[in-house]
């Protein structure tokens, strides 16, 4: 997944995990940008009765770096606080929780917004700003979009808004095939263990997340302070990365059965683009990967260059890639899109680098606006607002990357090269299949009802 | 004087011979340790400590790691880093 259980540890510490972050210009307030990151991944709608919630000992965080190093020069920091109205029943809700002030609503959550510039100085930006609860269902969180998003969207200073609270998914891949040997259902019949071709499955369909999302001036986020409106202006990009941290120690007290958190925070998730710890990032890195930053990535350089995911194609998909087969160079469309940004020159009108230093950010120019004709495979389709160009909730990032992955961007930098005609097709062959996106903040779609929701089906 | 509380709520050895973490509910005393501290770290506690944790991760460099709230400390200190491994394994200092 796009970094869903992407590592050992952090599989461990759902709260913590980033699942996916979001960047783009706000198409209904294109001054403005917005940045998302989602966290605790595949969450049933009816997990109860202690429901998913943002953790109280997780320092979650989005940076924003402007300035080619890939270090932050902007950081939001979020911090929660968890309330126990009733400590005499083990309801999450003692009645219908009609508003998010409700007081049969037995543990709210309430955030406190930093902002954090390069020089470690902090403005709070917003304090005990509610949180929704999770949609529980038609009895307890009734017409729950209308009853709380809104009022979990929160206006903070200088023009930014602010939501945290859970939502749908709105990656989709599909798991039970990709995780079955690297399977895509839509062309299974050309794999090593063939099976007749399918429709693919969204493996998150009907599943949630716990979204923060926070939209600020464009000019809060660059090194000019400015809104850049030429898109050759290399102070026009810049990069995103999310992260969770935890502190240092951890010590369990026996007699509460708490826990209690020494020393400095420590990160324990990071998230750009999607898919890089996931697919690129070996089994035994992916740890340290998650506790770097990214301006270390030099480290990793060489599994972006030399794709593992390249060099499997070819043997589960027999004579299907022979010339990705045969492509013996480092890959640098891949260091490109995922480590530096493309630089000017590659694809016309268009670029988004942040320099030499290899750092694995979500790199948006924000003087591209925004397009009233989104194309979910973004700019291998021509649509530059879209992925790796940022990242919008409707692209298809599976799609995107598998394509890239298998030999489509490689003319972009080695005009030798002609890819394989499956690199052209290549799909998980999903799309999103939750609540659809919304046009305005937070964008997100409503979260799945507990009791609206059904279970699965196995088979065996 | 009062008798410290000196509960050990930690006690981990691992991450190579001599690792230790310790941690101190109630910071009366300099270090969790046997059941009577010296006179001298007694002592040496300030008013108002809070909880904190002691790890050491290698013994032989003599440096512990000490944090409290959000905060940490690394000290040289081969002689408190030695009572701190000799706590561990339940000897006196």
């Amino acid at each position: 997944m796009s970094s869903h259980r992407e590592a050992p540890e952090i599989s461990k510490d759902p709260v913590a995990d980033n699942t996916d972050v979001y960047a783009f210009v706000s198409p209904d307030r294109p001054d403005t940008v917005t940045l998302i990151a989602n966290f605790i991944p595949l969450q049933l709608p009816y997990g109860g009765p202690n429901f998913n919630e943002f953790g109280d000992d997780v320092r979650y965080a989005i940076h924003v770096s402007n300035a080619g190093d890939a270090r932050a020069d902007v950081t939001y920091q979020f911090r929660f606080t968890t309330v126990v109205r009733n400590k005499n029943t083990f309801l999450y809700n003692i009645g219908p929780i009609e508003k998010i002030s409700s007081k049969n609503w037995n543990r709210p959550q309430f955030c406190t917004v930093t902002r954090v510039d390069r020089r470690g100085r902090s403005t709070v930006l917003g304090r005990n700003l509610a949180v929704p609860p999770v949609n529980v269902g038609i009895r307890s969180t009734p017409r729950y979009d209308a009853t709380f998003t809104a009022a979990a969207t929160h206006r903070l200073p200088g023009g930014r808004m602010f939501f945290a609270g859970q939502r749908a998914e709105s990656f989709h891949v599909d798991l039970g095939s990709i995780f079955d040997l690297g399977a895509l259902r839509p062309f299974q019949a050309a794999h090593l263990i063939p099976s007749a071709n399918a429709v693919g499955v969204n493996g998150t369909q009907g599943l949630n997340v716990h979204t923060i999302a926070i939209q600020v001036p464009k000019a809060d986020l660059t090194r000019t302070g400015t809104v850049p409106t030429d898109v050759m202006d290399p102070a026009a990009v810049i990069g995103v990365y999310a992260s969770a941290s935890r502190q240092k120690s951890r010590v369990l007290n026996p007699d509460t059965g708490t826990q209690a958190g020494f020393g400095p925070y420590v990160q324990v998730s990071r998230l750009a683009n999607p898919l890089f710890n996931e697919v690129i990032v070996p089994m035994a890195a992916k740890d340290r990967w998650n506790a770097t930053d990214p301006r270390d990535d030099k480290e990793f350089a060489r599994y972006v260059t030399r794709p593992e995911l390249a060099g499997l194609l070819p043997v589960l998909y027999p004579g299907v890639f022979p010339k990705l087969a045969a492509y013996a160079k480092p890959r640098a469309d891949l260091a490109a899109i995922l480590l530096t940004g493309i630089p000017a020159g590659v694809v016309p009108g268009f670029q988004n680098f942040t320099g030499p230093v290899q750092a694995d950010l979500l790199r948006l120019n924000l003087a591209i606006p925004p397009t009233p004709a989104p194309k979910v495979l973004g700019l291998i389709a021509g649509d530059p607002a879209g992925f790796p160009n940022g990242r919008r909730l409707l692209d298809d990032v599976v799609t995107i990357e598998l394509r890239a992955v298998a030999g489509a961007t490689i003319p972009l930098v080695d005009p030798t090269f002609t890819p394989d005609a499956a690199a052209a097709a290549v799909t998980d062959g999903t799309g999103n299949t939750n609540a659809g996106f919304t046009d305005h903040f937070p964008y997100v779609g409503a979260p799945a009802g507990g009791f609206q929701s059904l279970p699965g089906t196995p088979a065996a | 004087m009062e008798q410290p509380n000196r509960r050990t709520f930690l006690i981990i050895a691992g991450a190579g011979a001599g690792a230790a973490a310790v941690g101190v509910a109630a910071a009366k005393t300099g270090i969790a340790g046997p059941d009577t501290p010296s006179a001298d770290s007694t002592a040496a506690v300030p008013a108002g400590a809070g909880p904190l944790v002691a790890y050491v991760e290698d013994a032989g460099s003599g440096r512990v790691s000490v944090m409290t709230g959000d905060a940490e400390t690394v000290v040289h200190d081969p002689d408190l880093v030695a009572r701190l491994t000799r706590a561990a394994t339940g000897r006196t200092a």
